[in-house]
């Protein structure tokens, strides 16, 4: 077998392969567990990285070494998802993306490796129950937050409503209170949201009853101001 | 009786050595009896037995006799050695219940058979002192008894707790025999009462023996007041309730609240002599009690808030003694106190909120709106001096209240501000320097009451400026003793700016003087005041053209100033400033030379009205439109400064306006008027509008207003990022009270706008909510 650029799971395939741990790392990060599996870790990473390139340089988009808008289509278009679906937002989590519609190398491989697939068939299996990885509070927390930064651009402190309005109703997907709020604000307020409104928003739903018995005065007061129309308008 | 009392122990061992001698003699002498009977000498043994039973027998009827006659008050011949004795060995031989229930016989027999009917006797007559004078011949003979039996009480009663001893005894069987009969009782309550009842008509009556009695029944209740309670006490306190509940409706009757207070007066101090007289304290006590109910909380109410006599009328008419006799009366019951307070403050509020509420009427002027209220405060300090005690509880309201209606007129601080601005500028020049400062320290007692005392700070410095730069102030020494009272309130911090102004004022004429020195050519007489911006309320102004001679005066001093203090800007406020200009009037006059006679007279105006005037050299003729073209002068100054100049009072007039309307339209036209005449050389034109100096208008109001919002929110969002720095970790309802408390002294902030101030703060990572609990805050440092 010719030498061949590896990780230090080279080890667990053969002696004649004896390498320091951590120290060929020609551009990849480990493939973590699914070095378990009896595939050759060269063809694992490799694949991974073939799937990226698979997607990366598409040249409408103009962003080299990147998957860029149209790549995300076809990577949708491949693993069966809606772009408007929530395991797209999902996935762009997982891989903690920077900028919407867009990957680096990086960050699809950390999310391949943090999903563990790698291939499309995984990834089909995958997005059809991406939503099964938010149902813990904690994932559903960190990722509600992640989408916040995600969503809006460097520029700004602060999200535009319809933007975050767009993204709630991907989250939130048919929560009617969620969307007496999106209507609501609607109506109301033209003004963008800013990361306490949107945090706080996620706790709000998560904690507040809906008789609003336990309010008190510590919330933003945009969602005071909710609150005060929903009890008026009752 | 003999040997009424004796050392005990001594006797009972005497009484051992006699016994066997006694038994002995007294045997002996039945044997004697006996012995003669039968007329046989015959010497017998002493019996080794005795017949016990009639033994005892006779010493029990000796005793028994004995008794009798104690009762019967015929004690002086008897022995009290014999019969201690005698009962002594009843007891010791084991018969003591024999002696015991004889006593309790005896005893029954003579109350029920003499002495119940002496007293039944006497219901008709005299029966109180009848009843007592048993009643206490009972006692002294049940003394007595208990004297005889006291061998008996200590060892046969003692050993059995349900037998009372004997002198309880006896009291027992009076009360039971005699008091309880139903007849003596009844008499005896209804005589009892009746006595009080005639005694509150004022009439006379032997109140010894209802002391007497009083004091039988509590004897009789053996160690405890139930008895008497039960027969007199509760009966008293109900009737003594009943009449007075009808004595209160009776002096409500009068319908007059000092009226009725006297009277209250005149009953509890009966009421407490009688009970110190005659009846038991405790019953005292009780009897107030009564008294305090049924007169005075039952009605305090009403009084207080009698028409034309309770204390609103006591208020209006400064009826001070009478509120003092009211206060006294309500301090000492519980409530009573309240009720007062809140009348007085209901009448406060009232009067306070009329006085606030005055410019709904029409327009006010603030300072006799500010005086209305500084009498208001001293009326009310007399009458908690001499009224209320200066009493804490009444202080307190009287402030609160005073904090209430102040700050429901948002001009307040705007007023009292005025009101120290016209007493600085005229009104203390007739007092000595205590009363000024008498009325500085009440003008502050009111700005204590303020909440919004930043917005008192901005009106003042705005005065303040004013009166600086027009030195219309009176004196000094006020104004500064002025600095000190609000430094001492306030703190350094809010005076500091205030304490700058004087500074700037002091450096400039130092600065004119040595301008002066340098300065000798320039063919104007200037006098510069340099402001140091920071300290002095400037509002941005843009700059008018001046004058070339004007300009070139300023330009020298300018010169001056920038070799001295380098790298400062000087910028001229054209809003500010006067002038002095020579203005020459051309008069037709028939006698001059060419008809024409040349007035002249020195005019005082405004920079801007300088600027105006100075264009007349140049046209004769001007309209509003080409005036404000020229001198650019904003709109509503140069309106102001016209109107002085040519709508005002007949002697202001120095330019004609053709144009009818009350408002100054631009085709309007100015010339100088010629015929202006006034028989002083040397005139003031005043500011027209003087009312602007008295009420601000609308707009600048305004412009206060948001000026004032705006340094509130950067004082809020300072106050949120000083505690935040100090507690790192903080909850949202602590960091509000923090918050407000550290505010307290210049204003009561809003908890929406603290709320609103953090978010903001977050938006710009200042602070941060914290991940778990949406209540806590943390510092960003």
């Amino acid at each position: 077998m010719s030498w061949s650029p590896t990780s230090n799971n080279g080890m667990q395939y053969g002696p004649q392969y004896r390498y320091a741990s951590g120290s060929r790392n020609m551009g990849y990060r480990s493939a973590g567990p699914s070095a378990q599996q009896s595939l050759p870790v060269k063809s694992k990473s490799s694949t991974v990285r073939n799937l990226f390139y698979q997607y990366a340089n598409d040249p409408s988009d103009n962003l080299p070494g990147r998957i860029g808008p149209n790549g995300v289509v076809r990577l949708l278009q491949d693993v069966k998802a809606e772009p408007t679906d929530c395991s797209v937002l999902i996935f762009a989590w997982k891989c903690k993306a920077q900028t919407q519609c867009e990957f680096s190398v990086d960050e699809w491989n950390t999310g391949l490796t943090a999903i563990r697939c790698s291939d499309l068939n995984d990834l089909r299996a995958w997005f059809k129950n991406a939503r099964n990885h938010i149902q813990n509070p904690a994932d559903f927390k960190d990722f509600y937050k992640f989408t916040f930064t995600y969503a809006k651009s460097l520029a700004q402190r602060g999200l535009p409503l319809d933007v975050a309005i767009a993204y709630w109703q991907i989250i939130y997907d048919g929560n009617t209170r969620v969307n007496h709020w999106i209507q609501w604000l609607q109506n109301e307020n033209k003004s963008g949201i800013t990361q306490d409104e949107w945090d706080s928003f996620g706790a709000f739903i998560r904690q507040v009853k809906a008789d609003f018995s336990n309010y008190d005065e510590t919330w933003p007061t945009r969602i005071d101001d909710y609150v005060e129309f929903c009890k008026s308008g009752k | 009786m003999v040997l009424y009392r004796y050392d005990e122990v001594l006797y009972d061992s005497l009484i051992d050595i006699v016994t066997d001698h006694a038994s002995f003699t007294s045997f002996s002498k039945m044997r004697g009896a006996k012995a003669q009977q039968s007329n046989n000498v015959r010497i017998r043994t002493f019996p080794a037995h005795v017949d016990e039973q009639s033994y005892v027998d006779s010493r029990w009827e000796m005793l028994k006799t004995a008794i009798v006659e104690i009762q019967n008050k015929n004690n002086s011949g008897l022995s009290f050695e014999e019969l201690y004795r005698n009962a002594y060995t009843m007891v010791l031989h084991k018969y003591g219940e024999v002696l015991y229930n004889g006593l309790v016989d005896t005893v029954t027999y003579h109350l029920r058979n003499h002495v119940r009917p002496v007293v039944e006797n006497s219901i008709s007559d005299n029966f109180i002192s009848e009843l007592i004078k048993c009643w206490n011949d009972h006692t002294v003979a049940m003394v007595m008894i208990r004297d005889i039996l006291m061998y008996m009480d200590r060892v046969y009663v003692q050993q059995r707790q349900c037998l009372d001893p004997v002198y309880n005894l006896g009291l027992r069987m009076f009360r039971d025999e005699i008091v309880n009969n139903q007849d003596i009782n009844g008499h005896l309550k209804a005589t009892m009462l009746g006595m009080i009842a005639l005694e509150r008509q004022k009439e006379s009556i032997d109140w010894m023996s209802l002391k007497h009695a009083c004091k039988m029944l509590i004897a009789l209740g053996i160690d405890s007041r139930g008895y008497y309670e039960s027969q007199f006490e509760t009966h008293f306190l109900r009737e003594s309730s009943e009449y007075y509940h009808n004595a209160g409706q009776k002096f409500l009757a009068e319908n007059s609240a000092s009226v009725f207070v006297r009277k209250v007066n005149e009953c509890l101090t009966e009421e407490k002599e009688r009970a110190e007289r005659y009846l038991d304290p405790i019953t005292g006590g009780k009897i107030l009690q009564v008294l305090q109910k049924e007169l005075i909380v039952a009605h305090m109410h009403t009084i207080v808030d009698l028409e034309n006599s309770g204390l609103v009328f006591m208020l209006n008419n400064d009826r001070v003694d009478d509120m003092k006799l009211l206060y006294q009366l309500l301090h000492d019951v519980a409530g009573g106190s309240k009720v007062v307070i809140e009348a007085m403050s209901k009448y406060l509020r009232a009067k306070g909120e009329r006085l606030v509420s005055a410019e709904n009427n029409g327009p006010v002027n603030p300072v006799s709106y500010i005086q209305s209220l500084i009498d208001l405060k001293a009326q009310f300090d007399h009458f908690l001096h001499r009224a209320f005690n200066d009493d804490k509880e009444f202080k307190t309201r009287i402030q609160t209240d005073f904090e209430y209606f102040l700050n429901l007129n948002a001009k307040s601080p705007e007023f009292l501000s005025l009101y120290i601005d016209d007493r600085l500028k005229k009104g203390l020049k007739s007092m000595n320097e205590g009363d000024a400062d008498g009325v500085l320290d009440k003008a502050m007692v009111l700005f204590r009451f303020l909440q919004d005392k930043d917005i008192f700070e901005k009106y003042y410095k705005q005065h303040l400026a004013k009166r600086l730069l027009y030195a219309k102030s009176n004196s000094d020494d006020a104004e500064k003793s002025m600095i000190t009272k609000l430094k001492t309130e306030c703190g350094a911090h809010f005076t500091s700016k205030l304490e700058g102004m004087f500074k700037d004022m002091e450096v400039s004429s130092n600065l004119m003087n040595c301008f002066k020195d340098q300065e000798t050519e320039g063919d104007i007489d200037l006098s510069v005041r340099v402001l140091t911006k920071g300290h002095w309320p400037t509002t941005d102004v843009p700059l008018c053209p001046l004058p070339p001679s004007a300009e070139a005066a300023f330009q020298a001093f300018k010169n001056f100033y920038l070799t001295k203090h380098n790298g400062r800007k000087l910028s001229l406020s054209p809003n500010l400033g006067l002038a002095d200009l020579k203005a020459v009037f051309y008069k037709p006059d028939a006698s001059a030379p060419g008809g024409i006679r040349e007035e002249s007279k020195i005019l005082t105006v405004t920079t801007y009205q300088m600027c105006v005037l100075m264009r007349f050299n140049n046209a004769d003729q001007m309209t509003y439109a080409q005036l404000q073209k020229d001198t650019q002068i904003p709109d509503r100054d140069l309106k102001r400064a016209l109107v002085s100049l040519a709508m005002a009072k007949a002697s202001q007039r120095v330019l004609a306006r053709t144009g009818e309307g009350r408002e100054i339209e631009p085709a309007d036209v100015f010339s100088v008027n010629d015929a202006f005449t006034s028989k002083l050389t040397r005139i003031r034109i005043q500011m027209v509008a003087n009312r602007n100096t008295v009420n601000e208008n609308e707009p600048e109001r305004r412009e206060i207003r948001r000026k004032v919002e705006d340094d509130r929110k950067h004082e809020i969002e300072a106050a949120i990022v000083r505690v935040m720095k100090a507690r790192k970790r903080i909850t949202h309802n602590e960091l509000i009270a923090e918050v407000t408390r550290q505010l307290q002294s210049r204003f009561r902030p809003e908890p929406i706008g603290i709320k609103r101030r953090i978010e903001s703060l977050m938006d710009r990572q200042y602070v941060k909510r914290d991940d778990d609990d949406t209540r806590v805050y943390h510092y960003v440092a």
